[in-house]
């Protein structure tokens, strides 16, 4: 048991998994020697040598493709995108093949691969560094999409991908990269598809995933010091999504705020609220609130706190619904 | 057998038949014979399949009549552990793998994509429609299999108009610097739909692999011999351990893009009168008789067992029946999400 | 917002008027539909008269004592969406109404923008507080803590009681330096297993008998009850189960406890002692074939040797599952507790 920042927990889980199974490689740009650029790789090619850790050209639609043929050819590969903004290159190759092969080929064909993004904004980063692309993922049936909020869980989520039968893409909020936890590093716990609650509360539940956990968990500090507590739902999966959770807490608190970086139209949140009305229409106090990114191009450093949605917009959706 | 790169293609038999090159490929008599079996039989078997479609038991089908020698002389140079990464037009090469017809059909019967026969028993993968997509697929097992330390190889099949895409490139490039075991058979057969070959690209397809790093080659697609030897020697390089290959075999697609095109609104009458006298099969049955290397009973044979194949094959597909609903649902994933497997109960009234 | 005017209907076989006795709202009153709003008397009967709209009341035609003729004006009510547009009101206001058997439409409502409230929903039925009472809201966590207690009391269950001698259960447990609370769950675990079906669970199909005795023991909390579980009792000494009590109690007052925390209970302690109850009648948890009360020790005259002697004593009120357990079996097991905790030698050999 230590402390271990979400990084940390990243490169552990990648080594278990190169060292537990000798059919995982490890591809990207810049995973080798440098041990990526956000060092989650560090140290493994050292370990495992350049042939179960490559490093790539510069070709997106490449790396994906070739790694359908790897899987193919009965290798497991891990691969990096080394930004949210250009994993769309890859686009095509994920999902006119990764997330068909299987259905194609009646099973016969699996594609256990796992595509690792660096993924959100709140770092003052340059254009194209700050993109939150889940929907895109999340709406291609095939594909299982899972993101960690904080460093225990992300290396639990990262070993149960890589084990998963089916591919997955696996969004890591960098600007949690750096956030520490204590606790022991185990895949033992709540497994792919199951949401978990974060903190208990009757007045409201906020649901939210990956970089948006701990600022739901801010604006719940501050509206517990105006005696309004609410309930904090981490999905930590996108697909498969927990519906029995979301439909429980809803029907605890009777009222939902969700939030997500992405923008709103047609961002993770819609499919939420669609989900908490099918599943718990009758519950409804008040309208599921999103909190979420502007319908623009995501904004420049200077003005991303203008546009992300902060623990105080959280807090103010709350009020809202509780005060219905 | 080196592998030449000039820029006349190589050739082995003249169109007339006669022979111009090396005959001497290192195939046995029962071999070379077996590659006329097989033309005749694919070429039976795609006119077939216009047939099938006119007649509503296909959907759409893509034919490659003129394209024989070139998939049957490639196909023929492959081994059990190589594997094939096909577009969507290699029924020929198909064919030649062993690869079920009436299986490989359900694709364009719209009864199953990708055309439902197990990829890892035929060594050939499913039927690729998104344009050069499948390049990158071939390098990467291409890849994996040399990780393995196997001496097989990867054979990706392509078009003119693919090479102009993305994914060749990168393909290309990854294969060079990973020193994939992979051959690139790209069949210039003129044209892409209705885009001439000259629109398509400035320079010559074959020429680009100097770019990343291995050989290229180009080689006459409708002489079955050269193309045979030329995608041997690529394999054999591959199998090696020295890379990959681009072999660019030149052909005609004499035929339509698929049948829901019409190539009289885009090119000219003569220059299939032209390609005709280019046949591949004429060319190879000529050669075959005069060198005493086939009789006519064989050939005739040839075409009485295509008869009696393709009757087949007709008759297996047309008593293909639907697939069953709950194929709907049964394939997307090894472990579904639940919200998938309620739907799934409840749009099949069970549970 | 409409104007409706209501006229004098024909009351009853053809009578030509009636008096006006008694006007039951006034201008500007909101009435809802069907509310007695007039009181009048024909020739055959004193009446009154349930308002057709609901809505706000602009004009009264007639006063105390006038005749008004059937068919004349009686009184002019400004219709909420009289006829018009659907009702707002959230989901779950709706499913009351439904549960209420209350039809939204034609309902006025006093929530913002005029959207139907519960209090609406409930006045409506009949219900909502009379003048004479103040209402404290229900809470999501009340609302579900009553549906759980439903749930529990439609279990056939009785509760059975039985004194103890506390005499040798307080010396060991101030030796220990713990409250009774561990070994007393020590003890229950003990004796289940001697007596397993206390420790189980009716299913449709089957009885279950748990192999691991996890104690679910009751803490109230200003939030309500929570029931942490000991995990593992029969395994475990008195002080680590002391130990996990503390731990689960300080964790359920800071709202932290996990959810293993609250799961896998297969038999209940609620030590209602603690807050001075001699002894009850304690609700069996659902799933649980057993709850056992713990009541306050203190000193009692009982009876030993012949002789009447002060005592440290508390009552234990055991609930169980009828449909599982008998008065014979739960008669055997209770003796058997109360032996092993009355038994020096019988408790002390309890691992500490």
């Amino acid at each position: 048991m230590a402390e271990v920042t979400m990084v940390a927990a990243l490169n552990r889980a990648l080594r278990d998994a190169l060292a537990d199974d000798p059919r995982t490689l490890v591809l990207g740009e810049d995973v080798g020697a440098l041990g990526g650029v956000f060092r989650v790789t560090e140290g493994l090619q050292d370990e495992f040598g350049p042939e179960r850790v490559l490093d790539t050209p510069i070709a997106e639609a490449g790396i994906a493709g070739a790694a359908v043929g790897l899987a193919i050819a009965g290798w497991r590969p891990i691969v990096e995108m080394q930004f949210d903004g250009f994993s769309y290159p890859a686009l095509d190759q994920v999902i006119s093949h990764l997330a068909k092969y299987r259905y194609r080929t009646k099973g016969r064909v699996a594609m256990p691969v796992v595509i690792r993004i660096p993924y959100g904004g709140g770092i003052r980063g340059k254009e194209h560094h700050g993109e939150s692309p889940e929907t895109y993922y999340a709406h291609t049936a095939g594909l299982k999409v899972v993101t960690p909020s904080g460093a225990l869980d992300a290396y639990r989520l990262l070993a149960l991908a890589i084990a998963d039968p089916d591919p997955v893409i696996f969004l890591e909020p960098k600007a949690r990269y750096w956030s520490k936890e204590y606790g022991e590093m185990t895949s033992d716990g709540p497994g792919i598809g199951r949401a978990q609650v974060v903190r208990e509360g009757d007045a409201c539940a906020i649901v939210v995933y990956g970089p948006t956990v701990h600022r739901a968990l801010e604006a719940s500090a501050t509206l517990a010091g105006e005696g309004v507590e609410v309930l904090v739902l981490d999905l930590r999966s996108l697909v498969p999504l927990d519906v029995d959770a979301l439909a429980d807490v809803v029907r605890r608190t009777g009222r939902v705020v969700v939030a997500h970086e992405a923008p709103r139209t047609l961002g993770f949140g819609a499919e939420i609220a669609a989900r908490v009305m099918e599943e718990a229409f009758d519950y409804l106090e008040a309208p599921v609130i999103r909190v979420a990114g502007y319908d623009t191009p995501y904004p420049p450093a200077s003005l991303e706190q203008r546009w992300l949605p902060t623990a105080e917009r959280i807090a103010a959706a709350v009020r809202i619904a509780v005060a219905y | 057998m080196s592998v030449p790169g000039g820029a006349a293609p190589v050739q082995i038999l003249a169109p007339d038949g006669t022979a111009i090159g090396d005959t001497g490929v290192g195939l046995g008599e029962d071999n070379l014979r077996e590659l006329l079996r097989l033309m005749v039989l694919a070429r039976r078997l795609d006119d077939e399949c216009m047939a099938l479609q006119r007649q509503g038991e296909l959907t759409v089908y893509p034919p490659f009549r003129g394209q024989e020698a070139a998939q049957v002389g490639s196909a023929f140079a492959l081994g059990s552990e190589d594997f094939v990464f096909p577009s969507f037009r290699e029924l020929a090469a198909a064919i030649a793998r062993g690869v079920d017809p009436v299986e490989y059909l359900h694709y364009h019967r719209g009864t199953w994509h990708g055309g439902p026969y197990d990829p890892l028993a035929h060594g050939f993968a499913p039927i690729c429609v998104p344009t050069a997509t499948q390049l990158p697929h071939a390098v990467g097992w291409a890849l994996g299999a040399k990780l393995d330390g196997k001496a097989a190889c990867a054979l990706a099949y392509f078009g003119d108009g693919a090479a102009s895409e993305g994914d060749f490139h990168e393909a290309a490039n990854l294969a060079g610097v990973w020193r994939a075991p992979v051959v690139f058979l790209c069949q210039n057969n003129g044209w892409a739909i209705s885009v001439p070959a000259g629109l398509q690209t400035a320079g010559e397809i074959w020429r680009r692999a100097e770019g990343y790093g291995f050989p290229g080659v180009r080689v006459d697609g409708n002489d079955v011999l050269a193309v045979y030897a030329v995608t041997n020697t690529a394999i054999e390089r591959a199998r090696a351990g020295d890379g990959p290959t681009l072999v660019e075999a030149m052909t005609y697609r004499m035929g339509p893009h698929t049948t829901a095109d019409d190539p009289t609104r885009y090119r000219e009458e003569a220059e299939l009168e032209r390609w005709t006298r280019l046949d591949p099969i004429e060319r190879y049955r000529r050669w075959l008789l005069a060198t005493g290397g086939a009789d006519d009973a064989f050939v005739k044979s040839c075409e009485t067992e295509a008869e009696r194949r393709v009757a087949e094959i007709r008759a297996g597909l047309v008593s293909t029946p639907a697939p069953p609903s709950d194929d709907v649902f049964a394939w997307a994933f090894a472990d579904p999400p639940q919200t998938l497997e309620r739907d799934r109960k409840e749009a099949l009234g069970d549970g | 917002m409409t104007e409706r005017e209501f006229r004098l209907p024909d009351l009853g076989e053809g009578l030509e008027e009636a008096r006006i006795l008694a006007w039951l709202v006034a201008e500007g009153d909101e009435v809802a539909l069907n509310q007695p709003f007039v009181e009048v008397e024909t020739a055959k009967a004193d009446i009154e008269i349930p308002s057709p709209f609901a809505g706000r009341v602009t004009q009264l035609h007639a006063a105390v004592g006038d005749a008004v003729p059937v068919g004349a004006p009686l009184v002019t009510i400004d219709a909420a969406e009289a006829g018009g547009g659907p009702v707002a009101a959230t989901p779950a206001v709706r499913k009351l109404a439904r549960e209420l058997g209350v039809n939204v439409e034609g309902l006025t409502g006093t929530g913002p923008e005029g959207r139907l409230t519960r209090e609406d929903v409930e006045r409506a039925a009949g219900g909502g507080a009379p003048a004479d009472a103040d209402r404290i809201g229900i809470s999501a966590g009340r609302r579900q803590m009553a549906e759980n207690l439903e749930r529990a009391y439609a279990v056939p269950q009785v509760t059975t009681f039985r004194t103890v001698d506390c005499s040798e259960l307080e010396a060991l447990r101030h030796e220990l330096r713990i409250s009774p609370l561990p070994v007393v769950v020590r003890a229950l675990a003990e004796v289940c297993l001697e007596h397993p079906t206390l420790n189980a669970t009716w299913t449709r199909d089957a009885i279950l008998v748990h192999r691991r005795v996890n104690v679910g023991v009751a803490a109230d909390t200003e939030r309500g009850l929570v029931v942490p579980v000991v995990h593992d009792a029969q395994e475990r000494s008195i002080g680590e189960i002391a130990a996990d009590i503390d731990r689960l109690a300080a964790a359920a007052r800071e709202r932290s406890l996990a959810r293993e925390d609250l799961i896998g209970a297969t038999i209940t302690v609620t030590n209602t002692g603690s807050y001075g109850s001699e002894f009850g009648t304690p609700v069996l948890n659902p799933g649980n074939a057993v709850t056992l009360g713990l009541g306050v020790i203190a000193p009692r005259a009982l009876v030993v040797g012949g002789e009447p002697v002060a005592r440290p004593a508390c009552t234990l009120s055991l609930t169980f599952d009828h449909r599982i357990l008998d008065g014979a079996t739960i008669g055997r097991a209770l003796g058997d507790l109360v032996d092993l905790l009355q038994d020096r030698g019988r408790l002390r050999r309890l691992p500490a």
